[in-house]
């Protein structure tokens, strides 16, 4: 019995000492000034771009107004310029592709009560409709809290989770490897272009949300809550082009996990003020005009429900 | 329940295992039995009746075939294989078989009323079909006893390694296992640490080449075969190649899978590969892919239909009759029929042209070397049978004739890959293709060791080399769950 014990672990050893052996390899062996690892597989992300910045840049000492969480249509659309020139301090900590499975590890890891009063939730339907695997690749290589990238690995429940949370391991003093596109500003990236052409409206009009987050969604209900962080979900303005039916459908879920919390979905999705050529980037992002616009109406509503004083 | 789920891996398997090694053997039936009801549900529960109805109709008429004879005993046996046969038909055929009536009758100018009545092919249904029909042939020809008890006959055709894509098994094997009482074979199995390591082993590899090889070359093959027309010959060779490099290791992945857990737990199941791509000419390929079906159709149709002991036409009918069949078998479409007829057609021709090739062979002194006539034969064979591939890929008849046109008609040049590059999902291919050709040389040699041909390296080499799998597969597996190709037949 002890000679097979002793197979099963001189076994366990050889995979444990190959994988590391393997993962650090890959990871710091270039090939045309890039980690071998990247050409492994699609879902390895390079350190760097707008999430680094972000993510490097926040003060979680300083106190501020309002925290912007959620997908790219957060970090595109809400502009903490706005809020200062409201008179309130904001910073921006949405991410490309951020699902409500990333989103409650940023919470948990960056957002309380004391540095942050006010917590402004961006969602739409597409957030709910993917794994969480994409904004893992990137939050993992970008984040500065190891605890909050290992927290959404493990909740990935599969192994490519794992190969991220190695990868960061095993390069624990990276530089970023690229620079934003776009100058970051309190988190905010601005993206000046408009787009050029009408958006075709989507046919289907199933609203497939997936179980997992929505799960998560609730907790991250259920975390502000306990922390006492006041919490606000909002969704910026959609182009004319978009789905009605199915965003009222998206839209009534949302009301419906938030019923009896007294927490208010501000849905801008068909709100006036903004039009297709001039304040979009592309098929569903506000450029800086649109976000200008859209953040100014936000702000206002903000005041008027009072989770935010009256601008100076 | 898919083998490459966390459900199966972590979950189902090890559960399974663990209750069977604790069981006393004369409950371990049930345990099987429950257990593979249980993973044939996971996929779509209600159709676990159509499987009953198999087994039911089998299983009564076994035991009718062994108390008859004559007559009767024949009209028992085509009673089962109409049950069966009809059964296979409907859920599989009969959208076939009613478009293609509908575009015959609409074609003529008429009118076609019969609707399409939507039916999803259950899952496995003609692995596990044939299996059944194996066993009433068997006590027809009076080479096995029927089952009386029919909880082993339903574990004989429902074993859920083996369940929804094989190997099909023969009563003479699986269900004399379940039978055995021997101590220590079949279902009265010990826990064997060195037989659940080479199980274990098996499965590893047989996962090895289904995530990390053939999900990985299905990203390209989908690409190209998904828009055909937009593609130059090189990817559509390159997608070709790599699709045959996919359905062998999806397949044979599955059944190493399957081979390894039954091992695990003291079966052995019959071998359903032996390095295929090796063959020197068709019919040695047909030897060594998918032997469970080919032998199948060689002892129930092919040698009832006369084999090789008739005239040369009737010969070569009979040939072209079983490849036709067998490409019916796979699916229900046209794409499947020429694939069939195309591998048929490719053993006339090769029987037709022998003596020919034997003269032409010897002229050039080809004879002489050995090695590199038999590489040559190799490489030959490769070619044919990747060609029958496209077909058997392709979405329809019009995308076939669209890949093969341009095979042959556009130029072979490397802007097409650069844009197939563009297309893919980044670095896709170049280390797609790296891991295909390290997989191809290692190959033989993993394939040798789970079939016990030759033994594995003892000590620290063994532990390294198969550890070396696992991490291929953490570092390299293209995860998703995505399912098997062979499920759809």
């Amino acid at each position: 019995m002890g000679v097979r014990w002793g197979r099963v672990l001189l076994f366990a050893s050889c995979v444990l000492g190959m994988y590391a052996f393997a993962m650090f390899g890959l990871s710091h062996a270039k090939l045309e000034s890039r980690a071998l690892i990247f050409r492994t597989g699609d879902y390895y992300n390079w350190p760097g771009g707008d999430s680094w910045t972000r993510f490097h840049e926040f003060d979680r000492a300083k106190r501020y107004d309002a925290i912007i969480i959620g997908s790219s249509h957060a970090y595109r659309g809400y502009d903490p310029e706005v809020f200062a020139a409201h008179g309130h301090q904001a910073y921006n900590l949405g991410s490309s592709a951020q699902s409500p499975l990333n989103t409650f590890h940023l919470i948990r890891n960056y957002v309380d009560s004391a540095h942050c009063p006010l917590l402004i939730f961006d969602v739409f339907e597409g957030t709910f409709q993917n794994t969480g695997l994409e904004s893992c690749a990137d939050l993992t290589q970008n984040i500065t809290s190891g605890t909050a990238a290992l927290g959404m690995a493990w909740d990935l429940r599969e192994l490519r989770g794992l190969n991220m949370m190695a990868l960061r391991w095993c390069t624990p003093g990276r530089r970023p490897y690229y620079e934003s596109a776009y100058p970051v500003r309190n988190g905010f990236v601005a993206v000046p272009d408009s787009v050029d052409k009408p958006i075709k409206p989507l046919k289907n009009t199933k609203l497939d949300l997936l179980d997992r987050q929505k799960e998560l969604f609730q907790a991250c209900v259920k975390l502000c809550r306990e922390r006492g962080i006041r919490l606000v979900v909002a969704q910026h303005q959609a182009r004319q082009g978009t789905n009605r039916v199915r965003h009222e459908a998206f839209a009534a879920y949302i009301r419906s996990e938030l019923a009896g919390t007294g927490i208010p979905f501000l849905d801008f999705a068909f709100a006036p003020g903004l039009n297709d050529l001039d304040h979009f980037a592309d098929h569903n992002h506000l450029n800086a005009a649109g976000a200008r616009i859209f953040t100014g109406q936000l702000v206002d509503s903000l005041e008027a429900l009072g989770y935010m004083n009256q601008s100076r | 329940m898919l083998f490459n789920s966390f459900e199966f891996i972590c979950i189902f398997f090890p559960l399974v295992t663990g209750l069977y090694f604790l069981l006393p053997h004369r409950w371990r039936w049930l345990l099987l039995l429950v257990a593979s009801c249980w993973f044939y549900m996971t996929f779509v529960p209600v159709y676990i009746l159509i499987l009953a109805f198999t087994i039911l109709v089998d299983y009564f008429a076994g035991i009718w075939i062994e108390q008859s004879e004559g007559r009767r005993r024949k009209l028992l046996l085509t009673a089962s294989i109409f049950a069966n046969v009809g059964v296979l038909a409907f859920f599989k055929y009969f959208n076939f078989l009613n478009e293609s009536i509908a575009e015959v009758v609409r074609g003529l100018g008429f009118h076609y009323g019969v609707p399409d009545l939507g039916i999803i092919l259950p899952i496995g249904l003609s692995f596990h079909t044939f299996q059944s029909l194996s066993y009433t042939i068997e006590v027809y020809r009076k080479h096995q006893a029927a089952e009386r008890r029919v909880g082993i006959f339903a574990l004989y055709v429902m074993f859920y390694p083996q369940l929804v894509a094989g190997p099909i098994e023969r009563p003479g094997n699986l269900l004399n296992q379940i039978n055995s009482t021997t101590p220590g074979t079949g279902m009265r199995a010990k826990f064997d640490y060195g037989r659940v390591v080479e199980g274990l082993r098996q499965m590893l590899w047989g996962f090895f080449k289904k995530v990390v090889i053939a999900d990985r070359c299905a990203v390209v093959v989908d690409q190209v075969y998904g828009a055909p027309e937009h593609y130059g010959a090189l990817s559509i060779a390159l997608a070709t190649y790599l699709f045959a490099v996919q359905i062998y290791c999806d397949f044979s992945g599955y059944t190493d899978i399957a081979l390894g857990a039954a091992r695990v737990m003291g079966f052995n199941l019959m071998v359903n590969f032996r390095t295929p791509y090796l063959s020197k000419n068709i019919s040695e390929f047909w030897s060594r892919w998918h032997i469970s079906l080919s032998s199948w159709f060689r002892d129930y149709l092919y040698i009832p239909l006369g084999g090789n002991r008739v005239v040369k036409w009737r010969w070569y009918y009979n040939l072209m009759i079983v490849f036709l069949v067998s490409g019916l078998w796979h699916g229900a479409d046209w794409t499947y029929v020429i694939w069939g007829g195309l591998h048929g057609s490719y053993l006339i021709l090769a029987l037709v042209f022998a003596p020919l090739m034997l003269r032409f062979t010897k002229g050039i002194g080809l004879d002489r070397l050995p090695s590199l006539k038999k590489w040559l034969n190799i490489f030959i064979t490769v070619q044919l049978v990747s060609f029958a591939w496209i077909f058997f890929r392709a979405n329809s008849i019009h995308d076939a004739a669209t890949l093969v046109h341009r095979l042959f008609n556009t130029p072979w040049a490397l802007d097409d890959l650069r844009m197939l590059l563009a297309d893919l999902p980044r670095s896709m291919l170049d280390f797609t293709v790296l891991l295909v050709i390290a997989f191809m040389a290692m190959d033989p040699l993993f394939d040798a060791w789970a079939k016990r041909d030759r033994p594995v390296p003892k000590g620290l080499v063994g532990a390294t080399l198969y550890a070396a799998v696992l991490v291929g597969i953490l570092l390299f597996g293209y995860f998703g769950s995505t399912s098997f190709i062979y499920f759809q037949f």
